[in-house]
């Protein structure tokens, strides 16, 4: 038997009760220390020649802190875009698809973000 | 509202209710009858700070998604090598570059001071109507300042 607060639990737009919620403040807190560095580092390379900025995003804490600052940001990109898709597409087929999209996007700036960060690490 | 809560009262055991009867014409439900009522909706109300916070921190958002673009761009150029990083500074150099970039620096600054905010609110702090607006007003000028001031430093060092 399926009674009430058994249906609802767990579940709303997102169909995941408060996980995402919780994972996007996770990722919000991880997100302040990491964008401000973000800033800071790239106010140190702005317009700089190639051989400066590359031996900059060598610098291993900086690959670290580089891989935690997408990591984080495509997690919490992911569920944010994900919301604005529940707020506003009520169809369930664009739904999904929109949903797909958003992930699909997410995933491939991330994977080459991450790609690229690691080849001027121990490639370039 | 008398009677429902808000006044600290609640229905009395003689409240009576009516119920519909059958005989009530009902309007259609579809989404193209007019005659439903409909609840206040955006364009109604005065927009308090506190709104316009709310929607520039999802357009924001999702403005930075896109920026990312910019990003990986920049760090793939910055890996393949200095043809690839070359060619991306010009881009940034140019009329558009500028203009995406002040947009996209100016969004993440926005989106970084009030999504402390909405921690903060998050941890139960600073919700109160006053307190809110205040810090509505601070986070979107000091956005831009901060913005501004960034851009100050880095547009002699960098030409950018």
């Amino acid at each position: 038997m399926k009674t009430a607060t058994k249906k609802q639990r767990g579940l709303g737009a997102a169909k995941q009760g408060v996980h995402h919620f919780w994972v996007q403040r996770m990722t919000a807190v991880a997100l302040v220390p990491l964008v401000l560095w973000f800033i800071y580092s790239i106010m140190q390379v702005v317009g700089a020649p190639y051989l400066v900025a590359l031996d900059y995003m060598k610098e291993p804490h900086r690959v670290v802190l580089m891989v935690l600052l997408i990591w984080a940001g495509m997690s919490h990109l992911r569920i944010g875009l994900s919301e604005v898709v529940e707020d506003y597409l009520p169809d369930h087929g664009l739904n999904a698809a929109a949903k797909m999209l958003v992930t699909f996007f997410c995933a491939v700036i991330g994977v080459t973000c991450l790609y690229a960060i690691l080849r001027i690490a121990f490639v370039a | 509202m008398k009677g429902f809560g808000l006044d600290g009262t609640f229905p009395s055991a003689k409240t009576v209710y009516v119920p519909s009867t059958p005989n009530q014409t009902v309007p259609p439900m579809t989404k193209s009858s007019p005659e439903r009522p409909l609840s206040p909706h955006l364009q109604v109300y005065r927009w308090p700070v506190t709104m316009l916070t709310s929607i520039t921190h999802r357009f924001t958002g999702i403005g930075i998604g896109l920026g990312f673009l910019f990003l990986a761009c920049w760090l793939v150029a910055l890996s393949l090598g200095e043809g690839p990083y070359e060619a991306v500074q010009v881009f940034h150099r140019s009329i558009i570059g500028r203009f995406l970039l002040l947009g996209f620096s100016w969004a993440v600054i926005f989106h970084l001071f009030n999504g402390i905010r909405h921690l903060f609110w998050d941890a139960g702090m600073g919700f109160e109507k006053e307190t809110a607006d205040r810090t509505g007003w601070a986070v979107l000028a000091l956005s831009v300042v901060v913005t501004l001031a960034l851009w100050w430093v880095a547009y002699p060092v960098g030409g950018i």
